[in-house]
């Protein structure tokens, strides 16, 4: 497998975790809910929807950033002269890899703190965070290393951004 | 640099990277992130950086926003919304643009399954568009009645933009859904009055009405009905009576919905793993754009500039109508221009502090605000609900069409921003019976 293959796999898998923390995400909170209608709620799923939550929205992350679905206004830039384009999405990507290689960095930073005083959640269960923090980190690298792909493409001319997805909102 | 200067800085800055493609939330968290440089140092940018996106993602009351999305997945992919459409053109059939009306009460029904106004558009679109052209009804009213009847989701709880409005303002979303009920409804009689007044006027957009159906007929047709009336009833209910939160209800209202297509076989397994995808597909969009905005708005807040603003604006009035008015013409302006999530996540930051300075009701502003949105949402020239009917006719309508038809609809969402502008009872009467005033 090439390098473009296992980035397209690592991706893939990493959604495919987003989608069963979702699944996850929506058992536990409705077993949770009705038990605590009768007075028996689930200890833990607070805490444990939280930490799910983090895996849904960055493990996600890379395979948006691989889409190119994330919301751009393409008012202006789709009209721009064919000379400016290749520049203004050069300028687009590498803004883009700035952005998520600097929180990925932060992340570390944040997942090292959590990992050396091995953070645990401070509500009634005590379910374990550095596991998490350490998965943010490494989703936030994911995305870095597919921002590069994505600058690299746009260098050689063959990946443009694309307009806005229509399907948020 | 004073806090003006380096406020219409960033606004500049800002315009410039949304302009040349920049994804919208990464715009904004790089103007946040260099702004709070400028003010505070590296190191105040840094902690930000480092804990504010992991603490936004951590928050229970946002699993909401997955919660929701899969519930209007599911509720797509099982079905549901034809279910809604079958049961109202069987009473609708003996009446005058009966598609029409069918199309209207059926649309928003389903905006309390979907959180979606595109969603909303993109399946009734592909469900009713093809039988209403098929029948004779007007091209550009047919398009233009599905588009406009989609915003309706954003009104209707659950709604993802009452998700992103109370993220972004710290506001209750369980006061601000039960606040949607009546402007949503009272939006969906108001579009099934003016169609009539439409047809009365002009007969020829629609055919003639068909035969009446026997009773016995009509009412077998409401057994896929009950599940989506029953699930808004049981969901908002719960929030209403504070039985659960609604992150819960959104927990439980997609496990129902899931059980419920299950059962019926409407659901295949593929079908509930795209669902689960793009569910994390678009929560990983939004809160990127979230993240974002949150940056600027910590920068925005940080630098003092938000203060110089209240300041500003309270020199010239301090009265709640001058604020009103701002709101008004800039989201009526950037509507034209900008999607509705961009815009929320841009202007909040401003708009919302100059509200709270002028003692508006969180609450009703919450609800002008997703009223401007819907409005947005179908305003030429770039209104997402006008693309998604478009895209989603796969080339029986074109974008003129759309637009054409769209014009008396729009005059009746105005209408209605201006009823729920001059009483804010339509929007208060029901949280302030739930939690008090």
């Amino acid at each position: 497998m090439n390098a473009a293959g296992m980035l397209t796999w690592l991706t893939r898998a990493a959604l495919a975790t987003a989608a069963l923390a979702v699944a996850v995400m929506m058992a536990i909170g409705a077993i949770d809910a009705t038990l605590l209608f009768f007075g028996h709620p689930v200890h833990g799923a607070l805490e444990l929807a939280e930490l799910l939550m983090v895996i849904v929205v960055f493990l996600a992350m890379p395979d948006a950033e691989a889409g190119n679905k994330h919301i751009r206004i393409d008012l202006v830039s789709s009209r721009l002269p064919t000379i400016l384009r290749v520049p203004a999405a050069v300028f687009a990507s590498l803004l883009t890899l700035l952005f998520f290689a600097a929180m990925a960095w932060q992340s570390w930073l944040l997942f090292l703190e959590s990992w050396q005083i091995r953070e645990y959640t401070s509500g009634l269960a005590k379910l374990p965070v550095y596991p998490a923090k350490g998965l943010f980190a490494l989703s936030l690298t994911a995305v870095s290393i597919v921002a590069v792909a994505n600058l690299l493409s746009t260098l050689s001319g063959r990946h443009r951004p694309l307009a806005a997805p229509k399907h948020e909102l | 640099m004073d806090p003006s200067t380096l406020c219409a800085v960033a606004v500049v800055a800002l315009l410039f990277l949304l302009a040349v493609g920049v994804p919208v939330g990464v715009a904004m968290g790089c103007v946040g992130l260099v702004g709070m440089v400028a003010v505070g140092g590296a190191p105040l940018a840094l902690t930000q950086l480092q804990t504010l996106p992991f603490n936004l993602a951590a928050e229970y009351a946002f699993a909401v926003v997955p919660l929701f999305i899969l519930m209007g997945s599911l509720a797509m992919e099982g079905g549901l919304a034809r279910d809604l459409y079958d049961a109202a053109e069987k009473w609708l059939r003996h009446v005058k643009g009966g598609l029409y009306h069918t199309t209207i009460i059926a649309s928003t029904a389903f905006g309390a399954a979907s959180g979606s106004t595109v969603v909303n558009a993109t399946v009734f679109t592909r469900l009713a568009l093809p039988e209403m052209l098929r029948h004779g009804y007007s091209k550009q009213l047919s398009s233009a009645c599905i588009c406009c009847v989609g915003t309706l989701a954003a009104m209707i709880p659950p709604s993802v933009v009452m998700v992103i409005y109370s993220m972004i303002t710290e506001q209750s979303l369980g006061r601000l859904m039960i606040a949607g009920i009546v402007p949503g409804l009272l939006s969906g009689v108001l579009y099934l009055v003016a169609t009539t007044a439409i047809l009365k006027r002009r007969p020829d957009l629609a055919p003639e009405p068909g035969e009446k159906l026997p009773l016995r007929e009509r009412v077998a047709g409401l057994s896929g009905v009950w599940i989506v009336v029953g699930l808004f009833v049981a969901l908002m209910g719960g929030i209403y009576f504070g039985i659960f939160s609604p992150s819960s209800a959104g927990a439980i209202g997609s496990a129902v919905t899931l059980i419920v297509v299950v059962v019926r076989r409407r659901l295949s397994r593929a079908g509930f793993i795209e669902a689960l995808r793009s569910t994390a597909s678009i929560t990983a969009v939004l809160f990127t754009v979230i993240i974002g905005g949150l940056l600027l708005s910590r920068m925005l807040v940080s630098t003092g500039a938000i203060n110089e603003l209240v300041s500003a604006v309270q020199q010239v009035s301090s009265s709640p109508w001058l604020v009103l008015a701002i709101t008004v013409a800039l989201l009526g302006l950037m509507g034209c221009l900008v999607d509705s999530t961009s815009m929320l996540i841009v202007t909040l930051p401003f708009l919302f502090p100059l509200a709270q300075a002028a003692g508006i009701d969180p609450i009703w502003y919450g609800i002008l605000v997703i009223q401007l949105v819907e409005l947005s949402a179908i305003t030429p020239p770039i209104g997402l609900n006008l693309f998604a009917t478009v895209s989603a006719a796969e080339g029986r309508i074109q974008f003129e069409d759309v637009c054409k038809g769209i014009i008396p609809y729009l005059m009746v969402s105005v209408f209605i921003l201006g009823l729920l502008i001059v009483f804010p009872g339509l929007s208060l009467w029901l949280p302030n019976q739930m939690y008090g005033k």
